[in-house]
């Protein structure tokens, strides 16, 4: 093992941070509680290989954290039976970010017209309904619609897309 | 939810655990704006020129 935390103290100082990802994603607590647990279980089995030259705890945190929330869906979806529009992951949008695709996107968010730019990520960080964003920043609802709709054409174009 | 919007999500998700510091900017340059933000701990503790008294459960946190 090549690593200078012990796991009480992974616990203690990811679990914030894994339940913020799985609670975003997860509304059934209970669920996001089990899955938390999970996510530390498949670390803590995968410690002892653990290279910290190789990639960050953080790093593979993430990409545990988002598999499993991934995989939880489509468990649901093998059992429950459950239609696309229960799901918040569609299954053929397995989209996990890496440094170059955040760097890319990091970029063009920062280009944005600044009320465009608050607009997304008050609704993607901080979770605000689009209806509270446009009473917050003092706009109609249509106006924030139109805003955001232009700021992904933006981005899409920015990247790409 | 579009294309776009999982992107961004999952942005905010990594975000998280990798805590790119422009975008920890412009997060805060936003909710300075538009929400009662504390600034992070690190941040009072530079301006106050010390540690900080600030109990640790508001550690880098929002006012909700």
């Amino acid at each position: 093992m090549n690593i200078s935390f012990s796991p009480d103290q992974l616990y203690k100082k990811y679990r914030p941070i894994v339940m913020s990802y799985i609670s975003a994603r997860i509304h059934c607590e209970e669920d996001a509680e089990d899955l938390c647990g999970d996510v530390f279980v498949k670390l803590f089995g995968m410690i002892e290989s653990y290279d910290e030259k190789i990639a960050s705890i953080s790093t593979i945190l993430y990409k545990i954290t988002h598999d499993a929330v991934i995989d939880y869906y489509r468990r649901k979806r093998e059992y429950d039976e459950l239609s696309e529009d229960h799901a918040v992951l569609p299954s053929s949008e397995d989209i996990i970010m890496d440094r170059e695709r955040a760097d890319e996107l990091i970029k063009a968010l920062s280009k944005l017209p600044p009320q465009q730019r608050d607009i997304l990520i008050l609704r993607f960080y901080r979770g605000w309904t689009l209806v509270r964003i446009a009473e917050e920043m003092g706009l109609s609802y249509n106006k924030v619609v139109s805003r955001q709709n232009s700021a992904f054409k933006t981005l899409r174009r920015m990247l790409g897309e | 939810m579009s294309d776009m919007e999982i992107l961004l999500a999952e942005l905010f998700g990594y975000q998280l655990f990798e805590q790119d510091q422009r975008l920890q900017l412009m997060t805060e340059d936003t909710l300075c704006r538009y929400d009662d933000y504390i600034l992070s701990l690190d941040d009072l503790e530079t301006a106050a020129g010390g540690v900080s008294d600030i109990p640790p459960d508001i550690e880098g946190g929002k006012k909700e």
